[in-house]
């Protein structure tokens, strides 16, 4: 089956085609969902999907540069915000992409295609009949949507990378996140056996779907060529922060922080906790116009973050508990554990706030749940205030803030 | 001995022979150190929202102050004289953590408590457009020890309390029906006068609605509110 580009529709369409139908569709795709591989798909480019494209571009520049490269992303935004400037001539400057870059779209999306490294299916808040995410070969999430009553046609919605893959520049780290994000997310975990449950089967009026390409998620991750770098001090904290709420006590744990890699830990965190307060403050104008997907990526992230600064404050508490008893204490260290319980008070006010929003994406995803089913010690005993939050008393609360 | 560790039996010594001005100059003296301690405890458990967390910051010298013999006991019977003479030592910041962290898990149970009669709540009135659709597939909860009380609740107090809570919608099937029933009243009930009007309106029209004075109201209202005050501490649930 004959596969159509941007360069192969184009003589065939004019401006007018074009903007209906955004840049075309790539026929004779091999099915995403492994029980569904003996129908070719057809992937729909619809308009909108370049509107967020040019987003994404905007906010994660780094990403999109390390896999199409800075001039081939540099020339992609420079077209489409061309294309989609509200006040280009309707018809006479249709939205054109250079083929070269559509190209190397295209390319890792049909490798994508024939081995993802994980896909799930969801439905998301919209109540259509739902949609796939498809982790990348390059780990970048396509959302593609069931065309409906006809499951031979894939519209592709976003393409994005996740918030945290955005600060990532080695392929393999971003790909490994966006699995382990992934599953974090959406499978389930089982702390009796200490992983996630194999996957199930569900299914929607219109496909046979698989929550996991489960064999798949971490046998395609090719093993690391080259040594693991060393870890940053946030890396380090976050580590071994996780290491105190998940696995308490046990020998494997790494030992506590030293008192300077600890102030140096306090001080990234300090900015990152400012960022994200930044970030969730805004995050209701984020929302507007976004996928199901995306939306999920904005909310969960805010938790991911809330979680991961958690687990560094303890590392970082750790150290300083240390340090109380030293003859010599490192007056940095107390000054900057001080700086980052005000970040982390500011940061959680911006996520109380901001909860009637987050709260329903987490209530029907895994992210909260699967944490709760990892704690162990005396964090099991209280849990921290995200994990109570419900939608309804998320609307409840909202409305007592709006009361002042 | 470290400094805190002094301190902190200084207050103990001074707080055994009633307090005063000696004591006060030292709790002044530790109440940085209990500030930050529960600021610790905050960060590292995070269970408590904002106005709880506050709350328990604010009281945490007033929590040290109450069990600071405590920490004298523990230091004498406890520790060795070898232990006790560890210069740099702080055992008195270790217990401080140790004791405010209980006190921490208090207030959490505290306000998990409050969560159990958050479907009470009057969210919906200004529920959020975004999450509208959630509302369709959520049930309203009441433990069925809540739902037993209300089914045994005097009708005017339940249509009084749901219609100005906008629950009524979420009640058993019947129950709402029988409420109007017993107090002669047709439906469809809230009429659409209620449901236009600004909420600083809602009590007089619900009071013309069911022909009583808005004193019936006002009273059926506030009995209603300390009710479930009384089993929702604080934060206000019901304003």
């Amino acid at each position: 089956m004959s596969e159509r580009t941007n360069d192969a529709v184009a003589p065939d369409l004019g401006a007018r085609d074009l903007r209906a139908w955004g840049l075309g569709a790539w026929d004779g795709f091999p099915h995403p969902d492994p029980v569904m591989r003996h129908v070719p798909v057809s992937v729909q480019l619809p308009p909108p999907l370049w509107r967020r494209v040019l987003h994404h571009l905007s906010v994660q520049d780094a990403a999109w540069g390390a896999w199409l490269g800075e001039c081939t992303v540099a020339t992609l935004r420079d077209a489409l915000e061309r294309g989609l400037a509200h006040d280009a001539p309707r018809g006479d400057s249709p939205l054109s992409i250079p083929a070269t870059v559509l190209e190397a779209i295209r390319a890792t999306v049909r490798a994508s295609f024939w081995q993802p490294l994980a896909i799930w299916f969801g439905k998301g808040d919209s109540k259509s009949d739902g949609y796939y995410r498809l982790i990348l070969t390059n780990g970048a999430i396509a959302v593609l949507r069931p065309a409906p009553a006809d499951p031979t046609r894939l519209v592709l919605e976003d393409l994005f990378f996740t918030q945290k893959q955005t600060t990532e520049t080695a392929v393999e780290s971003r790909r490994r996140q966006a699995v382990s994000q992934t599953m974090d997310r959406y499978a389930t975990f089982d702390p009796t056996r200490g992983e996630f449950k194999p996957h199930t089967t569900r299914r929607s009026p219109h496909l046979r779907s698989i929550r996991f390409v489960e064999p798949r998620i971490w046998t395609d991750l090719p093993a690391s060529a080259s040594p693991a770098p060393c870890p940053t001090p946030s890396e380090l904290a976050e580590q071994v922060g996780f290491d105190r709420l998940f696995d308490s006590g046990s020998e494997s744990a790494r030992p506590p922080l030293s008192s300077n890699v600890a102030t140096l830990a306090a001080q990234e965190l300090q900015n990152q906790l400012k960022r994200w307060t930044r970030v969730t403050t805004n995050l209701s104008v984020s929302l507007d116009d976004a996928t199901d997907a995306y939306r999920d990526e904005l909310c969960l992230s805010l938790l991911e973050n809330r979680m991961s600064a958690w687990a560094r404050f303890l590392a970082i508490d750790e150290a300083f508990a240390t340090e109380l008893d030293s003859d010599d204490m490192n007056p940095n260290l107390a000054s900057e554990i001080d700086a980052v319980m005000a970040a982390m008070e500011s940061f959680d006010e911006a996520l109380q706030a901001a909860e009637v929003f987050w709260s329903p994406v987490a209530s029907r995803t895994e992210l909260l749940k699967n944490c709760e089913a990892k704690l162990a010690g005396p964090h099991r005993l209280s849990l921290p205030w995200w994990m109570h939050s419900t939608p309804s008393g998320a609307r409840l609360r909202t409305a007592h803030y709006r009361l002042g | 001995m470290g400094r805190w560790t002094e301190l902190a039996l200084k207050l103990a010594a001074a707080k055994r022979l009633g307090g005063g001005a000696e004591a006060d100059a030292v709790m002044r003296e530790l109440a940085p150190l209990a500030n930050q301690t529960a600021r610790r405890v905050h960060a590292a458990y995070a269970s408590l929202r904002k106005q709880r967390a506050a709350d328990f910051l604010a009281i945490a010298p007033a929590l040290i102050w109450k069990k600071i013999e405590r920490f004298e006991d523990w230091y004498l019977r406890e520790l060795s004289e070898a232990d006790r003479a560890r210069a740099a030592k702080e055992y008195f910041a270790a217990w401080c953590y140790v004791e405010l962290r209980y006190r921490y898990f208090d207030a959490a149970r505290e306000q998990s408590e409050e969560h159990r009669l958050l479907s009470l709540a009057p969210d919906r009135p200004i529920a959020d457009p975004r999450s509208q659709r959630d509302d369709d597939d959520e049930e309203f909860e009441l433990p069925p020890e809540e739902l037993q009380r209300v089914r045994e609740w005097d009708p005017l107090d339940g249509v009084v309390l749901f219609c100005l809570t906008g629950l009524w919608d979420r009640l058993p099937p019947g129950l709402w029906s029988s409420w109007l029933e017993r107090l002669g009243i047709e439906e469809p009930f809230p009429p659409e006068e209620y449901l236009r009007a600004a909420s600083t309106r809602k009590r007089a029209v619900l009071a013309a609605s069911l022909n009583v004075s808005r004193d019936v109201i006002y009273q059926r209202w506030r009995r209603l509110k300390a009710r479930f005050n009384q089993q929702i501490p604080s934060d206000g649930v019901l304003q």
